[in-house]
């Protein structure tokens, strides 16, 4: 059977997290399917997260949470189409979450920050966040800081 | 910040205050800022005024810890707090004329203005440069894809 993909590994000692190369004629479909594949992977570190939409349970994939935010005595999670119920505390969420791509930005809110399309203020002086789909929420002055450090971090 | 710290912090800025009124009081005092002729009564008042001005200016700031608030409703609560107590601590204890008053009260007015337009710019820079590394991380993020 002819072998789709040739996988070669080299051992670095000086690399802590394993890095991906391919090499490709083009970019197409096939190697996107790749990329996704190797992502998925790379984040089975991270549990999906369960939230419940009309009485069904979905598994979350990480990447695909926008944020999680308290509505009332609710936790609520949000994806690009849909908002679900979690059964879980935000801190008890926090644990689990990518401490890489998700921040607690107030008392009631985690953010993927790699949904975040960008950040205003408003003339009261609060900062805002503006999510990729348009959604806004706020970011408490204390937690400020720790999203500059995080943007820093991962730049 | 959880309540239990914000009851702590507050206590210790009232504290704070009464020392900092005490300390100005002191410093008038011996530059000669209240007449010698002062009895006892009169002198504990105007004691007890300065500290009041304290616990309320530095006590009150507390209240920009309450992060629900907002920096401008905090800003607005804090000002009138201080011009209230300052007022009526003028009033009773006869500190100023009424004119020296209005004067100082503008004075006032405009320095919490250009803190609040000085703080305000601050953060609209510091936004700017949240998206401006925002934009740096996604990039990367892309040619890591790419």
């Amino acid at each position: 059977m002819r072998k789709m993909v040739d996988v070669e590994v080299i051992l670095d000692e000086s690399r802590t997290d394993p890095k991906v190369t391919i090499y490709t004629k083009e970019k197409n479909a096939r190697v996107d399917s790749i990329i996704d594949a190797v992502e998925k992977a790379a984040e089975s570190d991270y549990p999906m997260i369960p939230g419940i939409d009309a009485e069904r349970i979905e598994l979350l994939s990480q990447r695909d949470i926008i944020r999680v935010f308290t509505e009332g005595r609710k936790i609520l999670l949000q994806t690009e189409g849909k908002v679900y119920i979690v059964n879980r505390t935000l801190t008890s969420l926090e644990e689990v979450l990518n401490k890489d791509r998700f921040l607690r930005i107030s008392q009631s809110e985690i953010i993927n920050l790699y949904k975040v399309k960008c950040f205003d203020i408003n003339t009261a002086g609060t900062i805002g966040i503006i999510f990729e789909n348009g959604e806004r929420t706020w970011a408490a002055r204390s937690r400020v800081k720790a999203i500059k450090d995080m943007i820093k971090k991962s730049i | 910040m959880s309540d239990e710290k914000l009851k702590y912090m507050f206590i210790i800025n009232i504290l704070l205050g009464a020392v900092l009124g005490f300390a100005v009081w002191a410093v008038l005092f011996m530059c000669g800022g209240y007449p010698k002729e002062l009895d006892r009564p009169a002198l504990l008042a105007q004691i007890i005024g300065s500290m009041l001005v304290g616990v309320v200016g530095m006590g009150g700031s507390t209240i920009y810890r309450i992060e629900s608030l907002g920096i401008l409703k905090a800003t607005l609560i804090h000002y009138l707090l201080v011009m209230f107590t300052l007022c009526l601590a003028c009033k009773v204890l006869g500190w100023f004329s009424s004119d020296m008053l209005i004067v100082f009260l503008l004075i006032e007015t405009v320095i919490y203005a250009i803190i609040w337009l000085v703080n305000y710019f601050w953060e609209k820079r510091s936004v700017k440069e949240m998206n401006r590394d925002l934009e740096l991380m996604k990039k990367k993020q892309d040619g890591d894809r790419s």
